[in-house]
């Protein structure tokens, strides 16, 4: 799974019907270094299935995995947000307490 | 599968429901050396190790099978790993 930082919202309108009630966001995906988090300018829109905002630091599944998440069988997906980070340690230390970093 | 190192630990404040009680852990690959390589990642785990500990990690759509029901997990350590024992030169 990779971290990523929500970056905004994806409103469309018309869509395949099995998106209909599905929140997309786009989000950056985040790397860890030893100083701490680092952007890496590649971005994604993922189905946000834990009703993540703007600024949090989220966990994506990727690729066909990302379909055994609840209600997303019959979603054509290869992206979900399936939690938001609390706290990560890596390295000996903390680098991310309550979404930050 | 891949030999991977634990560099760190994740705790999620939210989750889908069948993440509850489970431990994710922050790997990073390990080359024939068994330096690091690549871009760290977070995966699941059959059980809690510590940092620094070797793993064999499975990847990608397959990872969901570890668990019962599956999981909706692109990466999980299925085992800690004691020695890599590398024969070179054949």
């Amino acid at each position: 799974m990779v971290l990523s930082r929500v970056k905004g919202h994806v409103v469309s309108t018309a869509k395949l019907e099995n998106l209909v009630g599905k929140k997309l966001l786009l989000v950056e995906i985040i790397t860890v270094r030893e100083h701490g988090l680092e952007p890496t300018g590649r971005h994604l829109v993922c189905i946000d299935a834990v009703g993540a905002g703007e600024g949090e630091l989220v966990l994506v599944v990727m690729g066909s995995s990302a379909r055994f998440a609840p209600q997303m069988s019959d979603v054509p997906t290869d992206a979900v947000i399936v939690g938001i980070i609390d706290n990560l340690q890596a390295f000996g230390r903390e680098l991310v307490v309550r979404g930050g970093g | 599968m891949k030999l991977s190192r634990v560099i760190g630990t994740v705790v999620l404040s939210k989750s889908i429901e069948p993440y509850a009680g489970k431990t994710l852990h922050l790997i990073q690959d390990l080359d024939e050396d068994l330096r690091p390589m690549g871009e760290p990642e977070v995966s699941a785990t059959w059980q809690a190790l510590r940092e620094g500990d070797m793993a064999v990690v499975e990847v990608a759509r397959e990872a969901v099978n570890a668990f019962d029901p599956p999981l909706a997990v692109d990466a999980v350590i299925l085992a800690r790993v004691e020695q890599v024992r590398i024969e070179r030169g054949r």
